[in-house]
This record gives structure tokens, C-alpha cells and sequence, in this order.
């Protein structure tokens, strides 16, 4: 009895070691031999596509904080204006200011529902990929990248949209 | 001879009743010119008054009605500065520095580089 016990134990012992290295070895290398040139041909263009979304993207991106850093200067330069006349300021004017003050507070909360770190995270990715030749790997990275990149934009413009309507407020202040 | 005492008793009593009596009415008199020293705007309102030919005491009476007036004025020049220089400075500060730290925290947001990007 003991010893079918033991023999059970083995064969299970066996064959569960061995699916987890035949999974193992499937996850591992990310290189299918069996592509053919014209697949990694195809994966390759794709990449390359990929890339120079990224790359128009990223001008966009750039842009946006552009507009978003002449925003600043322009509210900044209103401040100060006000500053300068503090003294003629009235306590409606001063609420009005408060309420700017808030929403700007809610920009800067919104702004943290951009997700910082995930572009990151998925050049970290890219770079396995491309150590391991990994094309697929590369294109979903990409892809996430490119993602990540259309939610910013988003975010950014309206933050700069925003931003308007509060420069608005103050110059009519 | 008895009544005679009591004539003088009651003309002392009457000088003396007299005498109190402006006692008081000048040093009511002396607190009204204060009160109106303090306020050199009741002093302004209080002027025209006199130009007209009103006797003192009208003048004085006159005198009582603009400053409840100007009182009113006061408060408003206080309500006015109810928020000081300094709290306005404190919130256009308070503005800057929000503004600062949004634009910061965007360009702090992560990228990715071209040579991440290169798959050759």
C-alpha cells in the first residue's frame, strides 16, 4: 500500500514538473521559429508604423504642453497685474479669486488621472522585447504606448482648455 | 423778621439751583464740542448750520444728527478692508504657486525616446 502511495506521489511529482517547464518554455522565448520571413517581414512594417505614430504623437504632446506652459505665462502675468493693484480689489473680486484657486486645485487633481509611470513601464517592456527579438511583444508594447499617448492628449487639451476659461475669469476681474 | 429769613433762604436756595443747573448744561455743551473735535467730518457737516444763523444750542442738536451719519460711513470704510492687503497678496500667492505646481507636474509626466524605439 505504501509503496503504490509512493509510486503516485512520483508520477504526479513527474508530470507536474514537466507541464510547468513546457509552459515554462513556451512563455520564455517570444521568438516563434516557426514565423517565416514574410510574418517578420509583415511584423517588422508594423513596427515600424508603429513607431512613427509614436514619434507624431509625441510632437503633439509637445505642442499641447507648449500651449499649456504660454496658458501659465499669460495667468501668471494677469496675477501680477493684480498684485500691483491689490489695493483696489473688492471682496467680490476676492471670492472670484478663491473660486479660481479651487479650480485650479481640481485641475491638478484631474491631472493625476493621467497615468504616470505607464509609458515607462511599457518602454521597459520594449526593451525585452527587442533583446529578445520579440516582435509581437514589441507591437502590443507599442500599441499600449500609443494608447497611453491618445489619453494624454486628451487630458492635456482640456487642462489647456481649462486653463483658458480661468485666464478669461481673471483678465475679466 | 422771620419771614424775611425765609425770603433770603429761598433766593440762596434758587442761586444755588441756578447755579448747578448751568453747571450741568456747560459741561454737557463741553462733551458735544469733543465729541465733535473727534470727527473732523462732523465738523464740515456741521458748519453750514452755522452759516445759516442758528442759535448755539441748534447747532449743538445739528451737530448729534450728522455724526449717527457719518458713523455709517465709517463702517462702510472698514467693511471695505475687511480683507487686508496682506490676505489678498496671500490668496494671488496662493494662485502662483497652484498654477507652478500643475504646469511642474506635467512636465514631469514620463516619456518615451526615439532610441526606445528603435527595432532594427
Amino acid at each position: 500500500m505504501k509503496k503504490l502511495i509512493s509510486v503516485i506521489i512520483i508520477v504526479t511529482m513527474v508530470f507536474g514538473t514537466s507541464a510547468v517547464a513546457f509552459a515554462a518554455g513556451n512563455g520564455q522565448n517570444g521568438v516563434n521559429p516557426n514565423k517565416g520571413p514574410a510574418v517578420l517581414t509583415a511584423e517588422f512594417a508594423e513596427l515600424q508604423a508603429l513607431r512613427a505614430d509614436i514619434k507624431a504623437n509625441h510632437e503633439v504632446l509637445f505642442d499641447l504642453r507648449q500651449e499649456i506652459k504660454a496658458s501659465r505665462l499669460e495667468i501668471k502675468t494677469v496675477l501680477e497685474s493684480l498684485r500691483d493693484n491689490k489695493e483696489n480689489l473688492t471682496e467680490d473680486q476676492i471670492a472670484e479669486l478663491k473660486l479660481i484657486l479651487v479650480d485650479l486645485k481640481l485641475i491638478r487633481t484631474d491631472r493625476k488621472a493621467i497615468h504616470d509611470g505607464r509609458i515607462k513601464e511599457q518602454a521597459q517592456i520594449l526593451k525585452g522585447a527587442r533583446a529578445n527579438k520579440d516582435f509581437a511583444a514589441a507591437i502590443t508594447a507599442m500599441t499600449n504606448i500609443i494608447a497611453e499617448q491618445d489619453s494624454r492628449k486628451t487630458e492635456l487639451a482640456d487642462i489647456n482648455d481649462r486653463l483658458q476659461v480661468i485666464l478669461a475669469a481673471l483678465k475679466a476681474i | 423778621m422771620q419771614s424775611r429769613r425765609y425770603l433770603i433762604i429761598g433766593i440762596l436756595m434758587l442761586a444755588l439751583l441756578c447755579l448747578t443747573a448751568c453747571g450741568t448744561s456747560s459741561q454737557t455743551t463741553g462733551d458735544s464740542d469733543n465729541s465733535s473735535e473727534r470727527s473732523p467730518t462732523s465738523e464740515m457737516t456741521n458748519a453750514p448750520d452755522v452759516n445759516s444763523g442758528s442759535d448755539g444750542n441748534e447747532a449743538i442738536v445739528a451737530d448729534d444728527q450728522p455724526i449717527a451719519g457719518e458713523n455709517g460711513a465709517t463702517i462702510l470704510a472698514q467693511s471695505n478692508n475687511a480683507i487686508t492687503d496682506s490676505e489678498k497678496q496671500k490668496i494671488l500667492n496662493e494662485l502662483n504657486t497652484e498654477i507652478d505646481s500643475l504646469i511642474n507636474s506635467i512636465n514631469a509626466l514620463d516619456d518615451v525616446s526615439d532610441s526606445d524605439l528603435t527595432f532594427e
